[in-house]
């Protein structure tokens, strides 16, 4: 301890070295017993220079060892000052009155400065002073002068703040506390040289940027900005300080002084100013849009979007006249606008589009807003031009993809309600319209056959041009295996895309052939499938120009495909179920005609059969006692003749008898003879023709006499004609016919009897027969009522009757249908109601 | 001739009375026949196994026995004996069928014309005289020429 205070001693002789070579400073270092501080006044002096000792009037030894209290008016100023120093290391400017060995008050501004050492429990402090007793004096003397320059001071609305030459300070008004919302008489602002304009901690704020600094080397600093910001100023403010050096009357520098305001508010606006013009400007050359003002037609300026638009640069661009920018077609709109807005600057047109002649000259749709407003102090317009080709184009192939959508849509909606029959004529309108909304100029389908080998084109659509030629028909039954490649394709269930024929490879050669032969020049081809069996392909052409199709369209266009052969299965199953089931009532049908026929059939034969049998049973019922009738008459008449040839004995034997009564006996019984022979003759012809009719010895094909089956079936209907129906005759010359001739009767029979039914009193019946074509024709026609006309094709079905219930059978034209078509004949039935009915029977000769 | 007074007989049958008075009438009057008249085909055939008959006429449907059965019963005793069938049944088939089968000498349908019946009774009765003549004659032949043989046997045994 000992020693470092004796080597603590010896620099002190040299500071005593340096203190007496520093002659006009007022130096006095102290030395202050730390614990006793504030209690006794043991700070004592340790040294002190020259100066020091010719202002206090003592000698260098009388001072040194002394109480400091000793040299000071006021002890309490000797203790505050050294306190300060102690507390802050530092303490500048103190004004502080000392007295002179005489006792004479002398006045010496102050700074001191502790030297700090901790591991002492000693400490020095140097003051050093300055005399400033005449100044004080001058002070005093200037104060009524001072007094008003502090009124002043204290009365601006500036702050001002003024320091020593070291930056300290020396004053300040309430303005500079005001605004820097500080207490200027804390130690801590007092103890940094320019230590008020605080700014913001993370500021950098080096020396010699301070102001006062600056204005203490010398420099006349005007409207140095300052951010000052701290506790009390938490937002921070902007000062402008002027600062300048103060000088004595030398033109030495003795300190500075600083007025400032507070310009936070005029900063903060023309910061807005500013940041809005850059924000302007930023927005301008930031923005996408493309930005022209103009005025008068004539660019004033454009951002970097509207110059890469227009692929020019912004100083190009400005001069250019507005209308050189639009395409041709829409030069005149805008013309109509330009001059809309000379009339009137602020009409407003809303958005609209045009195209501009952009980049590489090409036509660009873009959307334009113009308005008017205010540029450089000119009322002048502002175009933003936005490029709206891709959204355009977007919006075209969104349309696209939803008209696609719908169309197929459509076509599969319209698919579900077609019938079969319909399917044909749906498939051709759907490729109709795939095709022109596709915009190619042919799209087909080619459906496989059922082997599975060749395919052939089923259905196509070409547009409507003069180089588009259907292929249809030439390309039936096409052996795939000649085009192997899209044979392969198309069995991997793999569509065929070619946006050009260049894109087919090697070894599809022959399809390029093929192809290039056509004119293809783009093609798209898609599989249809049908259950994991490639059933077709659908296909698209393009050949006046290239087509490119999107890889989504594939997906619909595959969507159709599949309705497409979706249908087309349909149809196939419906037509084969359609088609079973009309096979089915085919043989129903023909089933129940045959069993209809067969009955009728069978109806017929049991009626011919009964009929011939009661008519044979009848003839020989009749027969018997006709041939009694007969041949006894023709006893009678033979045994007349013999007595007729005895009576001339008789009567040359006995004169007396009269044989005149007798003779008219014989010639009435004679007379009565030949009647009863007449009437037996005709009652044999009726059994006769009784008998040709039934014609039961005639039951087996024979070629017979027409005009005899015709005669005697008029016998048998005499009763039905006569004396009402006049039967007109025209027999032509008719060879031997074969038939069966006692159904042909019947056929004969029925028609005469339906020939008199239908005539209502008296008529008429033309029967005609001739030979036409080597068949038989027989021709009976009446004049009676007719039939009607929706009855007419049904008079030959079997049970149909008009004459009621109970009447007729309705088995007779039926029963002579089925006659003739067994004859391998015809019978045509024309019908009038007003004139009558014409049958015409065609019976084949041989 | 010494059969020259010889009275050729005609048999007829019918079922009805009527057919066999009239035809029986007519033969009367304008042939020397004697007919014999049956309604019963069973006595008639009695009759023919007793009798000498030249020619039979018979009808075709009777109650008691069909026509063709009874000419065919005819044909098994005498079957030289012309046999005419005469019927009123229009199945002209089934006549031709019988025809074949009995060997008709003819057949008449009812209504018959009484000369042409007359007609053919005659050549019937004349072909049935021709007949026998003709087995007279052969048998007369047969006798002589069994006569003759005898009388040869004889000249050889006489000389041999």
């Amino acid at each position: 301890m000992k020693k470092n205070l004796n080597s603590k001693k010896a620099p002190a002789s040299f500071k005593d070295n340096v203190i007496s070579a520093i002659a006009e400073e007022i130096i006095i270092i102290i030395e202050v017993k730390v614990k006793t501080i504030g209690s006794q006044s043991k700070m004592l002096i340790l040294s002190v220079s020259k100066a020091a000792c010719n202002l206090l009037d003592y000698t260098k030894e009388e001072l040194i060892g002394r109480p400091i209290d000793d040299i000071f008016v006021d002890t309490n100023d000797a203790e505050s000052l050294l306190k300060e120093s102690l507390d802050c290391g530092v303490a500048c400017a103190k004004k502080k009155a000392l007295k002179t060995k005489s006792g004479k008050k002398v006045y010496v501004l102050f700074s001191c400065c502790a030297k700090c050492s901790k591991a002492t429990t000693t400490q020095e402090i140097i003051l050093v002073g300055q005399n400033i007793t005449n100044q004080n004096e001058a002070e005093e003397a200037l104060s009524d002068q001072t007094k008003l320059l502090q009124s002043i001071l204290n009365n601006m609305a500036d702050g001002a703040v003024l320091v020593d030459k070291k930056g300290y300070l020396l004053a300040f008004n309430p303005a500079a506390e005001r605004i820097l919302r500080l207490d200027l008489t804390q130690k801590d602002v007092l103890s940094k040289r320019d230590g008020f304009f605080l700014p913001d901690k993370k500021t950098p704020f080096p020396n010699h940027k301070r102001p006062l600094i600056r204005a203490i080397k010398g420099e006349d600093v005007n409207k140095c900005e300052v951010f000052v910001k701290h506790k009390r100023l938490p937002d921070g403010i902007f000062i402008s300080i002027n600062a300048r050096p103060l000088r004595n009357d030398r033109g030495e520098i003795t300190g500075g002084v600083a007025v400032f305001d507070d310009i936070t508010e005029n900063k903060l606006a023309s910061a807005s100013l500013r940041e809005s013009e850059e924000r302007f400007r930023a927005l301008l050359d930031g923005t996408f849009e493309g930005i022209l003002i103009y005025d008068k037609g004539k660019i004033m300026a454009v951002n970097n979007a509207a110059a890469e638009l227009f692929s020019s640069d912004v100083e190009q661009m400005k001069g250019m006249n507005i209308i050189d920018l639009v395409v041709d077609e829409y030069k005149a709109d805008i013309t109509e606008k330009l001059t809309l807005v000379k009339q009137n600057p602020d009409v407003d047109f809303g958005k609209f589009e045009t195209k501009i002649r952009g980049k590489n000259n090409e036509a660009f749709d873009v959307k334009v807003y113009g308005r008017s407003l205010v540029f450089q102090g000119k009322k002048v317009r502002v175009v933003a031009i936005r490029d709206i080709t891709r959204q355009k184009k977007a919006e075209k192939e969104l349309q696209y993809r939803m008209d696609l959508e719908n169309l197929i849509t459509n076509i599969s909606t319209s698919f579900i309600n077609l019938t079969p029959d319909e399917i044909e004529c749906g498939i051709s309108s759907a490729l109709k319209k795939i095709g022109e909304f596709a915009g190619v100029d042919r799209s087909y389908i080619f459906l496989f056959t059922d082997d599975g080998k060749r395919i052939h084109n089923s259905y196509e659509w070409c547009a409507d041009s003069d180089c588009i030629k259907p292929h249809m028909k030439h390309a039936q039954e096409i052996d795939l295996s000649k085009f192997p490649w899209f044979y392969k394709k198309l069995t991997e269930f793999e569509q065929v895309y070619l946006p050009s024929l260049e894109k087919l490879p090697e070894e599809a050669k022959i399809e390029r052939m093929h192809l290039e032969e056509e004119g293809v020049l783009s093609l798209l081809m898609i599989p249809m499938v049908h259950g994991k069996s490639l059933k077709g392909c659908l296909g698209f052409n393009a050949m006046r120009t290239p087509k490119e199709w999107s890889e989504d369209i594939f997906v619909l266009l595959k969507i159709t495909g599949e309705i497409f052969v979706n249908a087309l299965e349909h149809k196939k199953m419906l037509n084969a179920i359609k088609k079973a089931k009309e096979d089915l009532e085919q043989k129903v049908e023909e089933r129940t005609k045959e069993l209809k026929e067969k009955q009728v059939q069978l109806i017929n034969s049991e009626k011919m059969v009964s009929l011939g049998q009661l008519v044979a049973g009848v003839a020989h019922e009749i027969n018997t006692p006709l041939g009694a009738l007969n041949s006894n008459n023709d006893i009678f008449i033979r045994s007349i003749e013999k007595m007729k040839r005895i009576i001339p004995s008789l009567k040359n034997q006995d004169n007396e008898l009269d044989y005149s009564d007798f003779d008219k006996l014989i010639k009435k019984i004679e007379e009565l003879n030949q009647v009863s022979k007449m009437a037996a003759e005709r009652i044999i012809k009726i059994v006769n023709n009784l008998r040709k009719f039934a014609r039961l010895d005639q039951a087996v094909k024979d070629r017979v006499d027409i005009h005899s089956g015709i005669e005697s079936t008029l016998t048998l209907v005499h009763h039905e004609l006569k004396n009402r129906i006049k039967v007109h005759k025209e027999y032509g010359k008719l060879p031997p016919v074969s038939c069966y001739p006692n159904q042909l009767n019947q056929v004969f029979m029925n028609i005469f009897i339906n020939a008199s039914q239908a005539i209502e009193g008296k008529g008429d019946i033309h029967i005609k027969t001739r030979v036409d074509n080597g068949n038989a024709l027989v021709q009976i026609q009446d004049n009676g009522h007719g039939i009607p006309e929706e009855s007419l094709n049904k008079i030959f079905n079997p049970g149909f009757t008009t004459k009621g219930v109970g009447i007729g059978t309705g088995l007779g034209l039926s029963i002579v249908y089925q006659i003739i078509k067994d004859h391998n004949g015809k019978i045509d039935v024309t019908s009038d109601e007003r004139k009558g009915t014409k049958v015409i029977i065609s019976l084949p000769i041989k | 001739m010494k059969n020259s007074n010889h009275k050729p007989t005609i048999v007829l049958v019918d079922d009805e009375e009527m057919v066999l008075t009239s035809i029986s009438s007519l033969l009367e009057m304008e042939s020397d026949y004697k007919v014999k008249t049956f309604t019963s085909p069973e006595k008639a055939v009695k009759y023919i196994e007793d009798n000498g008959v030249d020619l039979v006429i018979s009808d075709y449907l009777m109650e008691e026995m069909n026509g063709i059965t009874f000419l065919a019963e005819v044909k098994k005793i005498k079957p030289d004996i012309p046999r005419i069938i005469i019927t009123g049944y229009a199945d002209k088939e089934n006549a031709i069928k019988a025809i074949n089968e009995v060997g008709l000498f003819q057949y008449i349908e009812k209504p018959w014309d009484n000369s042409d019946l007359l007609l053919k009774i005659r050549n019937g009765v004349e072909k049935f005289g021709l007949i026998r003549k003709l087995e007279k004659k052969i048998s007369e032949l047969n006798v002589a020429n069994s006569e003759r043989s005898d009388i040869y046997d004889k000249m050889i045994a006489t000389f041999v």
